[in-house]
């Protein structure tokens, strides 16, 4: 016989739990059936004395109230505090929810250091996250200061708030005595674990540890703080940057223009050395005077540009990068060679994987080091020179031809992933030259889409260029060839002969059904019950109905396909049935009505 | 078939599957042994308990989630999918009570739905629309009251 705490079932949950583990099953049964009862009738009388309360803090224990309050926005927490005594000690004694703080959505120039720091005081153990943004440039460095501090071991909390009350920083502020709307000023900064960013001189942590940051992204900067990015690179671990939709602006003469220049010697040599991860969106810009010509990456119209000298500076100084993105940079420079994104020569990053270059002009395909395995170059266009040079026209040729005119042959042997997609110049004989310098057994995924200049070649659209494709790349297990209209539906005859192939995207193509039929031949020995599909009189039909034989009877062993994912989405030859056949054979379809928006959608997924 | 038992003494016959959707009554079959015994729960009225085990019955084929122990990672969303949000249109008596028998029983899934259907009762009100909602006396001295307000003011609607 035991006797426990009536007022809750747990030591008696407990009692028969001991009773089971000690192989007494008679007792654990007794506990269960009738001492357990017991507790009920204590239970009920407190459920009775709280009936009709319906104050959720009285009818509940804090830890669900807590639940609940995690469904709720840091902001309106805040808020919550003023309900009444027990809300406000249970939201001010309760560290779990200061943890994360969002002040984005907050007023502007409502939040002060001194509010950041009663709220990270709340937190008692460390703050996982701070979001801030809508901030002053000075509020934000000082919160900034704070955030860091709070991370660090260096109690430099104390002495930053002095230099606040001493220091003349004011007169310095930029922006302050101009009258026009400030540029846009560091407006978002996403802090990742503990990470913090100082920036400007006026502003300057001497003695921090950086090395906890884990990630530093940079959005919508003025390019002046990219000096103190710099810094932050030279001192400390940081494996990952990005620098996203950063400007200059050229009134802000005297400090940096870019993150590139680190030329300058610092004292103690830079250590880049960490950073794996580079990241660049949308900075830099074409020079005005031509900005009007060819359109401003970052369409305000401000003189922004990167020196790719500097870039190309910057790059080699990072032995391990792994990742490289360049999106949207329109580097250029005004020097006498005037080139574009000049920088094609990875060779000096031997740990590049993986390179994405997305909507940037290239003046020639980069040259790799034997580690990539990804290089993907979306809408990426090679430079048509004569549009601002006149005279010299690049050939396409010359792309594969070194400055000496060494050809460089096996760089791309490694690259497992390719995407052109949306790279306007591209036409059959460049990729041919491009496929050909692939190691074809360990090209694994080709992205063609939306390449208006490929799949061209007569007479049978394309079907020369795929023959071409599949002879460079026979292990291909995800091919993209969606947006192309000139592909038909001999293309897919020789995509057929693709034995690895697992996922096809032929969206918005001018495939057919008999298409589909060719490309999946070897699975359906019935093909010629399907011809109904087929247009009367077609070339094509003809052409099986002369060779279904020899369709049927090629290399049997190597069907059927492993062949399973099928995204069809915008090919109006297909017909209903034709999906409901290839369903039913197991390949998953993918054939919703083309819309604008649908493939807007895929391609944002993709990036 | 499982036998449970409420706490004011209603029994009610329920399929084994169903039953095991609460933590609880799963570990107790199990430490048992014997699925035929009576379990009560001591903590549930039948009222409760019969609406509870409404929303075990609908939902025991839904695969068990996984248990996860970092609550950032949770989702903020406090979407409620329609049968549930139907299912939680009681009063709050019945609610809170859902609540507490699904913290009790363990029902992970149910106690999520339970909160968040008070999150959203709670959601972009202010604090005196709060009050009304679910009854609660204003404390504050109306100085104090404005210098909460003051301190706070930063995280007020703009």
């Amino acid at each position: 016989m035991i006797k426990a705490d009536e007022t809750s079932p747990s030591g008696y949950l407990l009692a028969g739990k001991i009773y089971q583990v000690m192989k007494n099953d008679s007792e654990a049964a007794n506990i269960y059936v009738t001492e357990l009862r017991k507790v009920s009738v204590v239970q009920n009388c407190g459920a009775q004395s709280s009936y009709g309360v319906r104050d959720p803090l009285r009818r509940l224990p804090p830890e669900l109230v807590l639940l609940i309050f995690g469904y709720i926005s840091f902001r309106q927490i805040v808020q919550l505090q003023r309900v009444c005594m027990s809300w406000k000690s249970l939201i001010e004694g309760s560290p779990c929810l200061w943890r994360s703080l969002d002040f984005r959505t907050c007023k502007k120039e409502s939040v002060t250091p001194e509010v950041l720091k009663s709220c990270i005081s709340k937190c008692r153990g460390s703050v996982s996250k701070v979001y801030l943004s809508n901030l002053t440039p000075l509020c934000s460095a000082l919160c900034l200061a704070i955030v860091l501090d709070h991370n660090v071991p260096l109690d430099i909390v104390e002495r930053i708030s002095l230099d606040i009350q001493s220091n003349p920083w004011e007169p310095n502020i930029p922006f302050s005595h101009t009258n026009e709307p400030a540029p846009r000023q560091l407006t978002y900064l996403y802090l990742d674990q503990s990470i913090g960013l100082v920036f400007n001189n006026w502003m300057t942590l001497g003695d921090v540890t950086w090395s906890r940051m884990s990630q530093l992204t940079v959005f919508r900067a003025h390019a002046k703080i990219f000096p103190d990015i710099v810094d932050i690179l030279c001192r400390g671990f940081l494996p990952k940057l990005k620098i996203l939709d950063c400007y200059y602006d050229p009134k802000e003469s005297g400090r940096c223009r870019s993150i590139y220049n680190v030329s300058i010697p610092r004292p103690g040599s830079p250590n880049y050395q960490t950073l794996s991860e580079l990241e660049v969106f949308n900075i830099g810009g074409i020079p005005a005077e031509s900005a009007g010509k060819h359109g401003s990456g970052n369409g305000k119209g401000a003189s922004v540009y990167v020196d790719h000298r500097e870039l190309d500076n910057f790059l080699w100084m990072l032995p391990n990068l792994k990742k490289f993105s360049c999106i949207d940079v329109h580097a250029s420079s005004r020097g006498p060679d005037g080139h574009y994104f000049e920088r094609t020569d990875f060779r000096h990053n031997p740990a590049l994987e993986e390179l994405v270059i997305i909507g940037t002009w290239l003046e020639r395909m980069p040259i790799l080091s034997a580690s990539c395995k990804k290089l993907i170059m979306s809408k990426t266009s090679m430079t048509f020179r004569t549009v601002i040079h006149g005279g010299s026209e690049m050939r396409y040729d010359s792309c594969y031809v070194g400055e000496d005119n060494t050809v460089f042959l096996d760089e791309y042997s490694s690259i497992e992933v390719l995407d052109l997609s949306g790279c306007e110049m591209l036409i059959d004989s460049k990729l041919i030259a491009t496929l050909a310098r692939c190691d074809g057994s360990r090209l694994t995924s080709l992205n063609l889409a939306n390449c208006p200049g490929l799949f061209f070649s007569t007479p049978t659209n394309g079907a020369v260029l795929m023959a071409r494709i599949v002879q460079c790349c026979p292990s291909l297990r995800k091919l993209n060839i969606s947006e192309n209209s000139s592909v038909g539906d001999f293309v897919l005859l020789e995509i057929s002969k693709l034995r690895y192939l697992e996922y096809l995207d032929i969206s918005c193509t001018g495939v057919h059904d008999l298409g589909v039929l060719l490309l999946l031949k070897g699975l359906f020995l019935g093909l010629s019950g399907h011809m109904d599909y087929l247009c009367e009189g077609s070339v094509l039909r003809e052409m099986i109905q002369n060779n279904s034989a020899l369709l049927l009877a090629d290399d049997p062993a190597a069907y059927p396909m492993v062949f399973n994912t099928l995204i069809a989405n915008g090919c109006q030859g297909i017909s209903d049935d034709m999906c409901w056949w290839i369903e039913d054979i197991g390949i998953r379809i993918e054939c919703k009505l083309f819309t604008e928006a649908n493939i807007k959608k895929r391609k944002l997924e993709e990036i | 078939m499982v036998k449970l038992t409420s706490s004011d003494g209603e029994s009610f016959d329920v399929e084994k599957d169903v039953a095991e959707r609460s933590v609880l009554i799963k570990n107790m079959i199990e430490d048992v042994g014997d699925a035929s015994t009576e379990i009560p729960i001591p903590n549930v009225t039948a009222n409760v308990l019969k609406k509870v085990l409404e929303w075990c019955e609908h939902h025991k084929g839904d695969p068990i989630a996984a248990n996860e122990d970092d609550t950032d990672a949770r989702k903020k969303s406090t979407d409620i999918d329609e049968w549930d949000q139907k299912f939680m249109q009681v009063d709050q008596e019945m609610l809170f009570e859902i609540i507490l028998a699904a913290n009790y029983l363990d029902i992970k899934a149910l106690l999520e739905v339970g909160c968040k259907t008070v999150a959203n009762m709670i959601k972009g009100k202010t604090p005196e629309e709060i009050r009304r909602t679910f009854n609660i006396q204003n404390d504050f001295t109306p100085e104090e009251e404005a210098q909460i307000r003051r301190e706070n003011e930063w995280a007020e609607d703009r």
